[in-house]
């Protein structure tokens, strides 16, 4: 049996010290039930302090911006060349803070956007877009056990405010075609299929998230003479503990 | 900003503690919840269910006991805008304003035979959509959306399904909005959605527990500013929804509702202008829907309750008498618990053959604010057959 182990640990430019003493603490011993021959074991352990920014300042007009700040911990990610089945146990282990955020400051100009595009339902090129997603399984197939534990804090930030000169807080830019989208994900595990045997109960699949989320959108003004609002759009998202499957295509 | 950002962090989780103790062991957090075999003795039944159990499907644990926060702000204006200083420059662009904000905590969706799924929710989650332009301005649709979901499970079939919603668990959503000028529509809408078992064909037991600490509350506010024109619709709605199951067949049912579910939806007119308001609250707790039913037990002693308000410039309560009430306004309110729809399935000449034993105890309060023609219902079963 192969067995593929990741830890990581990281410290990001925060430099805050996140369970720096997390401890690789694990007793593993073989799988009760090892009904798949050849399989793959993947264990993932990370205590990491992930930070991602961007920020644009200018006092005067701001225009047709696109940031994206991600963060990515812990993720298994097959595609469908790897004959079934895959894998015969999995574990994921995330501590420690992802924190993407997004910063634009405009001023007298205001914001101006291009028009907003769509693919399908789903808006592309989004003004501004943060993402932390941590324990992450996507395969073809998953011959479980798996396991996925999370505690790690997640904040996705997107801002766009106007920035005044102290003292003349008066005038502020309208604001146009101005798109926000933050997201938090936490253990989820998408399989087309869960491999399961007639004669063994090894399919068992164990999601626990203890780690707070927070998506927060802002687009805000001086609070005087606030320019006009033409075309906004925020989306957030959280979401942890998460199993989604379908049917194998025959 | 820094410190906004920082500022922020603590303000929205002051419920959770850096390294707060989390479960103690997976088993222990999978084991049916002692609070479901508090208020009956499911033992057997569980140990029946997991006998039934197919070897050959998936078993899945979820916890989730943290908190799930989603805070979206469009302006920071300073008082209600008079839309006297609106645009009337038709020729101006028309754009929409839209927030939508969903939380997910504990979800299976699989379209194969689940054997069990236990589903733990004990967290916090919270959506609130602010839109306070402090301009006057033209738009087109303005939107606030929030959908909280927690413990929902789907497949072709579920041998067992347990759900616990408990401990203080919450879900809250707030759509606020503060507006002025021209509007072609504005919408606010909330859904609130614990402990949800689906299967294309059978359940075999399900088990869903609603704590009384437990809380989903919806509140929908609107303030127009005078002088405002929307040339459509008004529309508030909020609906929770506390444990339901959907199924072809549903073998054995225990389950309890003793939470409390609120909607609020207000509206506030600062003239004597009257757009088409539309509000609808619903709340809907221990409901099934099946073509054939085995064994029941529940019981309702939780809360309910719908309050649809318009009101004006100085809060008072602006009647319907003040209103054209069969065009401009449509108010609705519902409260739902202990529902069971029974019905053949689809394309079926003959079905249930099997007894149904049925037991319905439902103590709980209900309250519904508005005018209009707000239902209320409590042990409804209905049988088609």
């Amino acid at each position: 049996m192969k067995v593929l182990f990741t830890a990581a640990l990281a410290i990001g430019a925060l430099g805050a010290s996140v369970s720096a003493a997390q401890a690789w603490d694990w007793n593993w011993d073989d799988p009760e039930c090892d009904c798949v021959p050849n399989a793959l074991d993947v264990l993932q352990d990370l205590s990491a302090a992930q930070t991602a920014k961007n920020k644009i300042e200018g006092f005067k007009s701001v225009s047709d911006v696109t940031q994206e700040a991600i963060n990515v911990g812990n993720s298994v990610s097959f595609d469908d060349d790897i004959t079934l089945p895959d894998m015969s146990s999995l574990i994921q282990d995330a501590t420690g803070f992802q924190f993407a955020a997004n910063y634009i400051e405009f001023g007298a100009g205001g914001y101006t956007g291009p028009e907003f595009a769509y693919d399908g339902e789903t808006l592309i090129d989004q003004t501004q877009s943060a993402l932390n997603a941590v324990n992450l399984v996507s395969v073809p197939a998953l011959g479980a056990p798996a396991e996925q534990n999370s505690s790690t804090w997640q904040t996705a930030l997107n801002t766009a405010e106007y920035g005044s000169i102290p003292g003349f807080p008066f005038y502020s830019g309208d604001v146009t075609n101005i798109s926000q989208s933050a997201t938090n994900v936490a253990n989820s595990i998408s399989a087309t299929e869960f491999f399961t045997f007639e004669d063994c109960e090894c399919v068992e699949i164990t999601q626990i998230a203890t780690g707070p989320q927070l998506a927060a959108n802002s687009i805000l003004g001086s609070g005087y003479g606030f320019g006009a609002i033409e075309g906004a759009i925020q989306n957030a998202t959280n979401i942890a503990n998460s199993i989604s499957g379908s049917m194998p295509s025959e | 900003m820094r410190r906004t950002f920082m500022l922020s962090i603590a303000l929205l989780f002051p419920s959770v503690s850096l390294g707060a103790d989390g479960p103690s062991s997976p088993s222990e957090m999978c084991n049916p919840s002692p609070q479901v075999q508090s208020f009956t003795s499911i033992e057997a039944t569980v140990r029946a269910a997991a006998e039934r159990l197919q070897t050959t499907s998936v078993d899945i644990c979820q916890d989730y006991g943290s908190e799930q926060a989603i805070v979206q702000t469009i302006g920071f204006g300073g008082d209600l805008p008079v839309a006297a200083q609106a645009r009337t420059d038709t020729e101006t662009p028309v754009f929409d304003i839209v927030q939508t904000g969903s939380n997910t905590a504990n979800l299976v969706d699989y379209e194969t035979a689940i054997g069990s799924v236990v589903q733990h929710y004990h967290g916090l989650q919270r959506i609130d959509n602010l839109i306070d332009p402090g301009a006057p301005g033209r738009w087109g649709a303005v939107s606030q959306e929030g959908i909280n979901s927690a413990n929902t499970a789907s497949g072709d079939t579920i041998n067992l399904a347990i759900q616990i919603m408990g401990e203080g668990a919450t879900q809250s959503i707030g759509n606020i909005a503060a507006i002025g000028g021209a509007a072609e529509s504005i919408r606010q809408t909330g859904t609130n959605i614990a402990n949800m078992a689906e299967a294309v064909h059978a359940i075999g037991v399900g088990i869903q527990d609603i704590d009384s600490s437990s809380q989903q509350t919806i509140v929908n506010e609107l303030a127009l500013g005078a002088g405002s024109a929307i040339d459509g619709e008004i529309s508030q709605t909020g609906t929770n929804i506390g444990n339901m199951l959907l199924a072809e067949r549903v073998d054995e049912v225990i389950r309890r509702f003793n939470g409390a579910q609120a909607v609020s939806n207000t509206v506030i007119l600062n003239d004597g202008y009257r757009p088409h308001i539309v509000q609808s609250g619903n709340n809907i707790a221990n409901f099934i829907a099946a073509d054939s039913v085995g064994t029941i037990s529940q019981i309702s002693s939780g809360t309910q309750s719908v309050v649809n308000s318009v009101l004006g410039a100085r809060g008072e309560k602006v009647t319907h008498a003040n209103f054209d009430q069969s065009i401009s306004d449509d108010m609705g309110a519902s409260n739902v618990i202990n529902l069971m729809i029974v019905a053949p399935p689809a394309g079926a000449s003959k079905s249930g053959d099997q007894d149904m034993v049925i037991t319905q105890d439902a103590s709980f309060n209900q309250t519904s604010q508005g005018s209009g023609s707000p239902s209320q219902s409590g042990n409804v079963l209905v049988v088609n057959r």
